[in-house]
C-alpha cells in the first residue's frame, strides 16, 4: 500500500493547484464501482481500477475527472440555537469554500457544487431529518455534526445510507469512523498534542510548581482536555492542587473564582467552554489573582473579548488558526477571502467549516463520478491534506497536525488582538 | 476561616439573586395562580433593554437600570393582559401554563434573533459603586447591590402585602377574583399592578444579576427560572419571607457545597434539596395557609 | 409525493412519538392531575433499553417496548406514593422538579447512562410499526373512554368532591392513571431512543416536558384524539414555515399556543364543542372547568 499512499499524497496535494487534464482510463465498459476497502495491489488487477493503473510496471495514481455537471453536497448547519455563535462562522466557512470551488473550477471543467444547507438548530432530531432530506435529494456527501450529540445520532444514518460525512466541529473522541465518518477537526487535547506542548513550554518558562484546573464538567470535550492537561502537568512536575468543576449552564462563577484565588496556585489552567471560561478569568483577575492563566483554544473566539475585556490580557493558549497566522499562504488567503465574503473577521470556526468542505470536495473530485460510495472510498485513501492549519495527516479518518507542524502559542492583548506569545 | 467568610458572601449574593427572582415568580404564582415559565425570559429582556440603553445612549448606570426595570414591568403587564387576562374570566387554571409556554417560546425566539445567540455583557464598571476589597475578601459591586436589593424588595413586598390595603386586595384577588370584585376590588387593575411589580423585580435581578455574572443571555433567565422555581418550592410561595429564605438557602448551599463537598454535584445538591422538601415538606418552610372552597 | 415523503419522513416519525408523549400527559390530565412525570420515566426507560438492547442485540423490538413500559409503570407506581399525596399546585411543581432531578441522575450515573458522553443504540423500529403502535393506542383509548374507568376519570376531572362522595376511591383511581401515564411515558421513551439512536442527559428535559404539555393541551385535553392532533400540529408548523422564517420559525409555535388557548380554550378537539353544522348547544355544567 506504500506506493499507493505516496501517489495519493502527491495527487491530493497537487490537486488544489491544478485543473486536471490527465487522461482518463481506457474507455472500455464503465468500471465496476469499487467496494469499500479495495486497495491498489501490486499487479493492478483489482476492482480499484478507478484509482490505480499499472503503467510501465509502476502503479500510477489515475487522476479521476469528474464529468461536467452539478453535484449536490449536503450541509447540516447550526445557524440557530445556543451554539449558533460557532455555527454561523462555520456556515460562512463552508459557503466560502463552495463559492471558491465553483468560481475557480477546482473540481474540473464545467463542474459545480450545489450546496444544500439545512439548519438543525443543534437538535439531534432535526439533524437526522436534515440527513434524510439530503439522502432523498441524492447528495454525494455531507458536512455535518458540529455537536457531539448530533454526530452520535447522525452517524448511523449516514452509514446506513452509504453517504460519507465530514464532521466539522464536534470534539468527542472516537467520532471518526472511516469509511463513512471523517473528522479534519484537530483535537488539541490529544495526549502529547498541542495542549500538552503548551503546558510543557509555559511550565518551563515560569518554573511553575502548582496549578489548579477549572473544567466544564458536563461537557465531554472539556473533560478530556482536562485529563490531558492534568497528565502533562504531572509529567512536567507540577502539582495539580485541585480541579474545580463547573457546569456549562452556571450563572455565577464567583464561588469558583474565590476557591481558586484562595488556593493561589502558580498557574490556572482553563479547560472550560469559551464563554464561561472568559467569565472565570475575569472573576479571577478581579479578585486579584496574579498568576499565569493558560487555556484551551475556546478562549480565542473574538466574542470573548467583548465579554472579558482587558482581563483576558496575557492568557496563553494554543491555536492552529488565527487571522494573523504567520507564514502560511493558504491561511493568509483564507483570512482575506473570508473578510471579503462575510464582512467579518475569520476565526477557528470559519476555518473549520472551510476545511471540512474542502476535504469533502477533494473526496468528490477523487471519486470520479460523484457516487457517494466512491466519495467515501476516496476519502478513506487521503493520508495528507493541505489546510489553513498547514498540512494535516489522516489516521483512521481523524486528522492530526503533520509532525513538522506546530500550533502557534498565542496570547490575548489588552486591546483585544491576539499575538504570538513571546516567552 | 477567611475562605469560609468569602464563600459565604458569594453565597449570599447568589442567593439574593435567586431570592429576588423567586419572590417575583412566587408573587405571580401565589397571588394570581399563574405558573409563568416565561418569567425568566422577562428578566433577561429587562437586562437586554438596560444594555441597549447603555450602549446606545451612554447614560449613567442608574438610568439604564431604571430603563431595564421599567421595560420588564411593561413587558410583564403586556404578557399578563395578552396571555393571562382572557383566561381569568374563564377560570381555567391549566390554560395559564400553556399560554405562558407560548409566551416563553416567543420571547426566547425573538431574544435569540436579536442577540444572534451571542452572550452579551455590560460595559466594565457598569456598577462600580460599593465594591468591597478588604484584605483578601472581595465582593464585587453588583454582588453587594444584589444583596441590598434583595433585602429591600423583601421588606417592601412583605410590608405592602401584609400591611396595606393594596396588599389585602392582592391577596383577595389571589383567593378569588370573583368574590373580591363583589367586595369592590378591581381585580383587573390589581392583576396589572401585580404583574408590573413582579416584572419590575424580575427586570431588576436581570440587570444587576447580568452585571454580577457578566452574562446577559437567554441562559441567564432560564438558570434563574429553574433555581427560582426550586426556591419557591423550598421556601413556600404563600409568604415572601419563606421564598426569600428558600432562595438564600439554595444560593448558600450551592456555593458552600461546591467549596467543601464537591463542585461536581452542585446541581445535584440544589435539586436534591428540592426533592427532599417536596417529599417531606411540600408546603415549604413557611406553610401556606389555605382556606377554602373545594378546588 | 415520494420526494415530499423522503424530505419529511423523519419529522413525521418524531411527531408520532411526540403523540405518545402527549398521550401520557393526557392520561394525567384526564384524572385531574397535572404531571410531567412521564418525561422522567421516559428517560429511565430509554437509558435502560439502550443498555439492554446493546447487551442483547437479538431481542425483538416488541420485547424492548414492553420492558420499557414495565420500567415506566414500576417507577410511576413507586413515585405515586410521593406525588399523589400532594395537592394539585404542589404536584405539578413536584413533577417538574422530578424532571430536573432526572437530568442530574443521568449526568452522574455514568455506568448506566454514559454520563455526558451519552449512549448509543441500534434502531429496530420501522415507520409502519410506529403507526401501528399509535393506532393500537387509539383503539385502547377509545375503549377506555367508553368504559367504566373512563367515565370515572371524566367525573374525577370535573367534580372530584362529588365523585369521592359517591364512594369512588379517588386516590386509587389516580394511582392507576399515574401508572398508566408512566407506562406510556416509558413506551414513548423507548420509541424516541430508537429514533435518535443516541441518548444524552439532555434528551428528556424540561423543554421536552413543556412542549409535550403544551401540545397535549393545545390539541385538547378532553378527548384522547386531542393530544395526537396537538402534537402533529405542533411539529408540523415550524417545518411548514421553514422556507419563510428560517431559523426564527419556532416563534410560530408560541403564537399558535397563544391563539389556540385564547380562542379555543379547551383545545382543538373538544367533544363538547358543537360541530359547525349542528345548532349551538348550551354549555352543560360539566363544561365549566
Amino acid at each position: 500500500m506504500k506506493m499507493g499512499k505516496l501517489i495519493s499524497i502527491l495527487a491530493l496535494v497537487a490537486a488544489p493547484l491544478l485543473v486536471s487534464g490527465m487522461p482518463v482510463a481506457a474507455a472500455d465498459a464503465a468500471p465496476k464501482p469499487p467496494k469499500v476497502g479495495d486497495v491498489c495491489t501490486k499487479n493492478g488487477d483489482v476492482d480499484g481500477k478507478l484509482f490505480c493503473q499499472l503503467k510501465n510496471g509502476k502503479l500510477k495514481w489515475n487522476e479521476p475527472v469528474l464529468p461536467a455537471g452539478e453535484y449536490k453536497l449536503g450541509f447540516e448547519a447550526l445557524t440557530s440555537g445556543a451554539a449558533a455563535f460557532a455555527g454561523v462562522p462555520l456556515a460562512q466557512g463552508v459557503r466560502l469554500a463552495v463559492a471558491q470551488i465553483n468560481l475557480t473550477g477546482f473540481l474540473g471543467k464545467g463542474v459545480t457544487i450545489k450546496l444544500i444547507e439545512q439548519d438543525s438548530g443543534g437538535s439531534a432530531a432535526n439533524g437526522i431529518a436534515a440527513i434524510n432530506a439530503f439522502k432523498a435529494q441524492g447528495v454525494s456527501g455531507v458536512v455535518c455534526c458540529a455537536l457531539s450529540s448530533q454526530a452520535g445520532a447522525e452517524a448511523p444514518i449516514l452509514k446506513a445510507a452509504g453517504i460519507p460525512g465530514i464532521i466539522d466541529s464536534a470534539v468527542l473522541p472516537g467520532l471518526a469512523q472511516p469509511p463513512y465518518m471523517y473528522r479534519p477537526v484537530i483535537l488539541l487535547g490529544t495526549s502529547g498534542g498541542p495542549n500538552s506542548k503548551l503546558i510543557d513550554t509555559v511550565v518551563k518558562k515560569y518554573k511553575t510548581k502548582s496549578a489548579v484546573v477549572a473544567v466544564t464538567a458536563d461537557n465531554q470535550g472539556m473533560v478530556s482536555d482536562k485529563d490531558t492537561f492534568v497528565e502533562s502537568l504531572g509529567k512536567s512536575g507540577v502539582k495539580t492542587v485541585n480541579t474545580v468543576n463547573t457546569a456549562a449552564a452556571d450563572t455565577d462563577l464567583s464561588g469558583a473564582a474565590s476557591q481558586i484565588t484562595a488556593l493561589n496556585p502558580d498557574m490556572v489552567v482553563n479547560s472550560m467552554l469559551g464563554g464561561p471560561g472568559t467569565r472565570l478569568i475575569k472573576a479571577l483577575r478581579e479578585r486579584g489573582y496574579k498568576g499565569v492563566i493558560v487555556s484551551n483554544y475556546g478562549i480565542g473566539d473574538q466574542n470573548n473579548y467583548t465579554i472579558g475585556g482587558s482581563a483576558l490580557a496575557g492568557t496563553i493558549f494554543p491555536v492552529i488558526y488565527f487571522p494573523a497566522s504567520p507564514a502560511n499562504a493558504m491561511a493568509k488567503k483564507f483570512a482575506a477571502d473570508y473578510k471579503t465574503y462575510s464582512k467579518e473577521d475569520s476565526s477557528i470556526y470559519g476555518a473549520q467549516g472551510f476545511t471540512a468542505m474542502m476535504l469533502l470536495a477533494s473526496g468528490l473530485k477523487a471519486s470520479g463520478d460523484g457516487n457517494p460510495v466512491n466519495v467515501a472510498l476516496a476519502l478513506s485513501q487521503i493520508t495528507r491534506f493541505n489546510t489553513v492549519y498547514g498540512p494535516i495527516a489522516f489516521a483512521g479518518g481523524q486528522g492530526f497536525l503533520a509532525k513538522d507542524v506546530s500550533p502557534s502559542i498565542v496570547t490575548w492583548t489588552a486591546t483585544g488582538t491576539q499575538e504570538i506569545w513571546k516567552p | 476561616m477567611q475562605l469560609l467568610l468569602q464563600q459565604t458572601l458569594n453565597g449570599l449574593a447568589l442567593g439574593s439573586a435567586y431570592a429576588l427572582f423567586a419572590m417575583s415568580f412566587g408573587l405571580v404564582y401565589a397571588t394570581m395562580g399563574v405558573l409563568s415559565v416565561a418569567h425568566g425570559a422577562i428578566a433577561t429582556w429587562g437586562a437586554l433593554a438596560a444594555l441597549y440603553v447603555t450602549n446606545e445612549f451612554g447614560v449613567p448606570t442608574v438610568v439604564s437600570v431604571l430603563a431595564g426595570v421599567l421595560f420588564a414591568a411593561l413587558l410583564s403587564v403586556s404578557v399578563d393582559q395578552i396571555a393571562f387576562q382572557p383566561l381569568r374570566k374563564r377560570n381555567n387554571s391549566l390554560g395559564y401554563i400553556i399560554t405562558s409556554i407560548g409566551v416563553w417560546i416567543c420571547l426566547i425566539s425573538v431574544g435569540e434573533t436579536v442577540t444572534h445567540n451571542a452572550p452579551q455583557t455590560f460595559p466594565p464598571d457598569f456598577i462600580s459603586v460599593g465594591k468591597i476589597n478588604i484584605s483578601s475578601i472581595y465582593v464585587s459591586a453588583p454582588q453587594v447591590w444584589l444583596f441590598i436589593m434583595g433585602l429591600m424588595v423583601l421588606v417592601v413586598l412583605h410590608m405592602s402585602i401584609t400591611r396595606t390595603k393594596f396588599g389585602a386586595s392582592v391577596r383577595a384577588v389571589g383567593f378569588s377574583a370573583k368574590f373580591s370584585s363583589i367586595s369592590g376590588v378591581n381585580a383587573r387593575l390589581i392583576a396589572i399592578w401585580t404583574a408590573a411589580i413582579a416584572g419590575a423585580t424580575a427586570g431588576l435581578v436581570g440587570v444587576i444579576g447580568g452585571s454580577a455574572f457578566d452574562n446577559v443571555s437567554m441562559a441567564l433567565g432560564e438558570g434563574l427560572l429553574l433555581k427560582g422555581f426550586a426556591a419557591v418550592v423550598i421556601g413556600g410561595f404563600g409568604d415572601v419571607r419563606g421564598t426569600y429564605i428558600g432562595g438564600m438557602l439554595i444560593g448558600l448551599t450551592e456555593v458552600l457545597g461546591s467549596q467543601y463537598i464537591s463542585s461536581s454535584f452542585k446541581d445535584a445538591i440544589s435539586f436534591g434539596l428540592l426533592l427532599v422538601f417536596l417529599v417531606f415538606r411540600p408546603s415549604g418552610i413557611f406553610k401556606e395557609i389555605k382556606f377554602g372552597a373545594a378546588r | 409525493m415520494s420526494h415530499f415523503w423522503a424530505l419529511y419522513q423523519t419529522n413525521v416519525e418524531f411527531a408520532l412519538v411526540g403523540c405518545v408523549f402527549a398521550l401520557s400527559i393526557f392520561v394525567g390530565l384526564w384524572s385531574g392531575v397535572l404531571s410531567v412525570a412521564p418525561i422522567a420515566f421516559a428517560a429511565v426507560s430509554a437509558f435502560a433499553i439502550a443498555r439492554i438492547s446493546t447487551d442483547h442485540p437479538t431481542w425483538s423490538l416488541y420485547v424492548l417496548l414492553i420492558i420499557g413500559m414495565v420500567f415506566g409503570a414500576v417507577f410511576a407506581y413507586l413515585s405515586s406514593f410521593i406525588f399523589l399525596r400532594l395537592s394539585s399546585h404542589y404536584l405539578a411543581l413536584a413533577t417538574i422538579a422530578l424532571v430536573l432531578i432526572s437530568r442530574v441522575f443521568a449526568l452522574n450515573l455514568t455506568t448506566i447512562t454514559g454520563g455526558m458522553n451519552g449512549v448509543g443504540l441500534m434502531r429496530l423500529i420501522s415507520f409502519p410499526q410506529l403507526v401501528f403502535i399509535l393506532v393500537l393506542l387509539g383503539v385502547v383509548f377509545q375503549r377506555l373512554r367508553k368504559s367504566r374507568f373512563g367515565l370515572t376519570l371524566d367525573a374525577l376531572r370535573e367534580q372530584p368532591e362529588v365523585t369521592a362522595s359517591l364512594g369512588v376511591d379517588v386516590l386509587k383511581i389516580q394511582r392507576v392513571a399515574f401508572v398508566l401515564a408512566g407506562s406510556l411515558g416509558g413506551l414513548a421513551g423507548v420509541m424516541q431512543a430508537q429514533l435518535l439512536q443516541y441518548l444524552t442527559p439532555d434528551s428528556f428535559y424540561v423543554d421536552l416536558a413543556f412542549v409535550t404539555l403544551a401540545s397535549a393541551v393545545l390539541g385538547g385535553a378532553y378527548h384522547w384524539f386531542g393530544p395526537i392532533v396537538g402534537s402533529l400540529l405542533y411539529a408540523a408548523l415550524p417545518e411548514l414555515l421553514r422556507p419563510y422564517l428560517g431559523s426564527s420559525r419556532h416563534i410560530a409555535n408560541g403564537v399558535l399556543l397563544l391563539i389556540i388557548m385564547l380562542f379555543l380554550q379547551r383545545g382543538v378537539i373538544d367533544p363538547l364543542r358543537p360541530l359547525p353544522f349542528k345548532s349551538k348547544k348550551t354549555e352543560s355544567v360539566v363544561g365549566n372547568e
